[in-house]
C-alpha cells in the first residue's frame, strides 16, 4: 500500500501553486479556473485519506465538497464574471515583485505555523497538510485586503475557505455531519451575497473596484 | 415539553413568519400577523427567562441546546429589541422606500430578512455547540448585511460590502479557533461529541497544549472581535450602523454588535485562571484602545449616527476592558452589554425620529422647539447611553470602575468615557436646543415611533430602579 503522505505531499504542493494563482492571476476567469482546479486538488486530499488511510468519513466529505466547491461556488463566479462583463481586475495597490514576495512570506509563515504549532496529530503527511492549511489561510487573507475587485476579493474568500476545510478534514473529520453541512451552507450562502454585491456596485457605481468607492472614510 | 417549545416551535414560529411576510402580500393581515408572532416569542423568552432566574435550566437534544443565565439573558434582550424593531418599522420604513424610490414591494424582503435575523439571533442564543454557534454568528452577518445595503445607494452598498467583507475574514479565524480547539479534545477524549458542547469544552480545555490553546483562543477572540466590533477591527461599524435603516441600525447596534461578544463570553467563562490570565493584557489592550479611539472620534462628527456608532466602539472597549479582571469585571461586562444593547437601539431609534421628521441626520439644530417630546427622548436617551442614573447603565459604568481595582486603569477608564460622555452629550444638546436656523420639518412623526423609544426608555429606568434581578442573572453567568 501507499504511504498516504506520498500521495498527499505533492497534492498539497500543487494547492499552495493554485493560491499563488488565485491570488495573483488578474484575469478574473482565469483565478476561478484555478480555484476550481484548487478544489478538485481538495476533494483529491479527501477522497485519498478516504481510501488510504482507511477513513470512510472522508467519502461524505469528499461528495459534500465536491458539489459545493468544484461545481456550485465555480459556477455562481464564472456567472457573475459573464454577466458583468469583468475581464479583468483593477490594478492592485501591491506592486506585483513586492505581491509575490508576500506570498512567499506567508507561505512560509503557514509551514513554520504548521510543523511548530502543537497539534494532535503524528502522521507527516497530515503535518504538510496543516502547512497548506495556514498558508492558504493567510494568502487568502492577503488577497482579500490587497486587492480592489469585489470579485478577486470573493475568489479569495473561497480560498480562505478551502484552507479552512482542509484543517477540518485533517484535525475534526470526526465532527457529525450537520457541523460540515452548516459551515459549507454558510460558505455557499456569503459567497453567493458577495457576488450578488458585486452585482449592485457594478450597476450603481459603474465599477468592481471597492478602492473607488471611499465617499465613507473617516 | 418547556425544551421542545423552545428548540422546535418557537423556531418554526419564526420561520413562518420569514416565509409569510417574503410570499404574502404586504398589508394590514400581514403587519398583524407578524406582529402576533414576534409577541408569541417575545413573551415565551419572558417565561422562558423567568425559569431561568427561578433556577431552572432548560436542555434539549442532549445538551446541544442549553438555555442557562447568559442565553435567557441574551434571548430577553433579543426578543424585546425585535419587537420594538418590528413596530418602529411598520411607518419608518414606509418613508424610507419613498425617499430612497424603491418600491414598495421590496418592503416584503425587509420583513422576511429581519425575521430571519431575530431567528438566527434565537437559535444561537440557545446553543450549546460551538459550530452551531458559529454557524449562527455567521448568519447574522449574511441576512443583515442585505438590509444595510436597502437603501441601494453607493454608501450604503460600500457599507455592506466593507461589513460583509472584514466580518466573514474575521469569524473564519474564529471558525479555525473553534476547529483546533475541537480537534484537539476529540484527539484526547477519542469522543467526537465532548469538544463541541461548552459544558464540556470546559472540562477538558486543560489537556490542550497551552501554545495551542492560546493561538486557538487568540483567533477566537479576533474572529468575534470583528464581529463586536473592537479596535483594531472595527473599520466596517461606523458605515453600517449611518448608512442602514435606523431600526436596522438599532438591531447592529444591539444584538448584532453583542453577538460577538456573546460568543467571546460562552468561550471565557469556561475557561481555567491559568489560560484566562493569559488573555488578560489582550482584553486590557483592547479596551482602552477602543475606548479612546471611539470616544476621541466622536469629536467633529456632524452625523448623529456616524457619532453613536464610535459611541458603540466606546462601550464595546468598556466591555473588553471589564473581562480583563475576572469574575466581577465579567459579571459587570455581560450587565454593560444587555445595558448598552438596550439604549443603544432606544438612541438610534430616538435618532431615527429626526432623520424621519428632518430628512437628514447632520446639521440639526433647535429640535425640542418644533417637538418637545422627540427632542426630550433623543437626549435623555443619550444621557441614560451615558451611564446616568436612575437608568440602569449607571450601575454598569460603576461596577466596571469598581471591578478594574487599579487607580491607574481606573483613571484612564473614566478619562476615555468622559470625553466621549462630553463629545456626545454636546452634539446632542446642539441638536436640541442649538439656536434654530430654519424651521423645515418634512413629516410628522407617527405615535408608534414616538412611542417605540419611550417604551425601551421607560425598560431601562425601571430595570435601574429594580437593579437586584439583572444584577443577579449577571453574577450567575460567571463561573466560580
Amino acid at each position: 500500500m501507499v504511504a498516504l503522505e506520498h500521495v498527499i505531499t505533492p497534492i498539497a504542493a500543487c494547492m499552495i501553486l493554485t493560491a499563488f494563482l488565485i491570488v495573483e492571476l488578474r484575469r478574473l476567469k482565469y483565478s476561478a479556473y484555478s480555484y476550481i482546479v484548487q478544489s478538485t486538488l481538495l476533494v483529491s486530499i479527501f477522497l485519498s485519506i478516504a481510501v488510504l488511510a482507511p477513513e470512510p468519513h472522508f467519502y461524505a466529505w469528499s461528495i459534500s465538497a465536491f458539489i459545493t466547491k468544484v461545481v456550485i461556488v465555480p459556477w455562481l463566479i464564472i456567472h457573475t464574471i459573464n454577466k458583468l462583463k469583468a475581464e479583468e481586475e483593477e490594478e492592485p495597490m501591491v506592486p506585483p515583485i513586492l505581491s509575490i514576495l508576500i506570498d512567499i512570506a506567508l507561505i512560509a509563515i503557514g509551514f513554520w505555523l504548521g510543523s511548530t504549532l502543537p497539534l494532535p496529530i503524528t502522521e507527516p503527511g497530515f503535518k504538510i497538510c496543516m502547512g497548506v492549511s495556514f498558508s492558504l489561510f493567510f494568502m487568502g487573507i492577503y488577497g482579500m485586503t490587497g486587492r480592489s475587485c469585489a470579485i478577486k476579493q470573493t475568489i479569495c474568500l473561497c480560498h480562505i475557505e478551502n484552507g479552512i476545510h482542509l484543517m477540518l478534514a485533517v484535525l475534526a473529520y470526526a465532527s457529525p455531519v450537520t457541523v460540515d453541512i452548516g459551515i459549507l451552507t454558510d460558505a455557499v450562502v456569503a459567497i453567493a451575497i458577495m457576488l450578488y454585491l458585486s452585482t449592485l456596485i457594478k450597476k450603481v457605481t459603474g465599477s468592481l473596484s471597492i478602492y473607488r468607492m471611499s465617499s465613507l472614510r473617516w | 415539553m418547556i425544551a421542545e417549545i423552545t428548540t422546535i416551535v418557537i423556531p418554526l414560529i419564526l420561520l413562518l413568519g420569514t416565509i409569510l411576510s417574503y410570499f404574502t402580500r404586504y398589508d394590514g393581515k400581514t403587519k398583524a400577523s407578524l406582529t402576533l408572532i414576534y409577541l408569541i416569542v417575545v413573551c415565551w423568552s419572558i417565561y422562558v427567562t423567568y425559569l431561568v432566574y427561578t433556577g431552572n435550566v432548560i436542555v434539549a437534544f442532549g445538551e446541544e441546546f442549553r438555555v442557562d443565565s447568559l442565553s435567557a439573558l441574551y434571548l430577553i434582550l433579543v426578543s424585546s429589541i425585535f419587537m420594538m424593531c418590528l413596530l418602529y418599522s411598520y411607518d419608518y420604513m414606509e418613508q424610507y422606500v419613498e425617499n430612497f424610490g424603491l418600491n414598495k414591494a421590496t418592503l416584503k424582503s425587509y420583513y422576511s430578512m429581519l425575521t430571519i435575523t431575530f431567528l438566527t439571533l434565537y437559535v444561537m442564543s440557545i446553543s450549546n455547540n460551538a459550530f452551531i454557534l458559529w454557524v449562527f454568528v455567521e448568519a447574522t452577518t449574511l441576512t443583515t448585511v442585505l438590509l444595510v445595503g436597502y437603501g441601494r445607494s453607493e454608501n450604503s452598498l460600500e457599507a455592506s460590502w466593507k461589513y460583509i467583507l472584514l466580518c466573514v475574514v474575521g469569524l473564519t479565524s474564529a471558525l479555525y479557533g473553534t476547529s483546533l480547539i475541537y480537534s484537539y479534545i476529540f484527539n484526547v477524549t477519542g469522543d467526537p461529541y465532548k469538544g463541541l458542547l461548552f459544558t464540556s469544552i470546559g472540562k477538558y480545555i486543560s489537556s490542550v497544549e497551552y501554545e495551542t490553546s492560546t493561538f486557538a483562543l487568540l483567533m477566537i477572540v479576533i474572529g468575534y472581535g470583528v464581529k463586536a466590533g473592537i479596535v483594531p477591527v472595527h473599520w466596517w461599524l461606523p458605515d453600517a450602523y449611518s448608512e442602514a435603516p435606523s431600526p436596522i441600525s438599532a438591531v447592529l447596534s444591539s444584538v448584532v454588535t453583542g453577538c460577538g461578544f456573546y460568543a467571546i463570553f460562552r468561550w471565557f467563562t469556561i475557561l481555567s485562571p491559568p489560560i484566562y490570565d493569559s488573555f488578560k493584557p489582550v482584553f486590557l489592550a483592547i479596551g482602552i484602545a477602543s475606548i479612546f479611539i471611539g470616544s476621541l472620534s466622536i469629536i467633529g462628527q456632524t452625523d448623529l449616527k456616524r457619532a453613536l456608532a464610535y459611541s458603540s466602539i466606546t462601550n464595546m472597549g468598556v466591555i473588553a476592558l471589564a473581562m480583563a479582571y475576572p469574575p466581577l469585571g465579567i459579571a459587570y461586562a455581560i450587565m454593560h452589554l444587555f445595558n448598552h444593547s438596550l439604549l443603544k437601539a432606544t438612541t438610534f431609534l430616538a435618532t431615527g425620529n429626526l432623520e424621519h421628521v428632518y430628512g437628514r441626520r447632520n446639521s440639526l439644530h433647535g429640535v425640542i422647539a418644533d417637538s418637545p417630546v422627540l427632542g426630550f427622548t433623543a437626549i435623555a436617551s443619550v444621557i441614560a447611553l451615558e451611564g446616568s442614573p436612575p437608568f440602569s447603565m449607571f450601575y454598569s459604568v460603576l461596577g466596571v470602575a469598581l471591578a478594574i481595582g487599579d487607580i491607574a486603569i481606573t483613571l484612564i477608564y473614566l478619562i476615555g468615557l468622559f470625553i466621549g460622555f462630553i463629545a456626545l452629550t454636546y452634539m446632542f444638546i446642539e441638536t436640541i436646543w442649538g439656536e434654530k436656523v430654519n424651521r423645515n420639518m418634512k413629516n410628522k412623526c407617527p405615535r408608534l415611533m414616538v412611542l417605540t423609544p419611550l417604551l425601551l426608555l421607560t425598560l431601562t429606568a425601571i430595570l435601574g430602579l429594580y437593579i437586584s434581578p439583572l444584577a443577579n442573572m449577571c453574577w450567575r453567568c460567571v463561573p466560580r
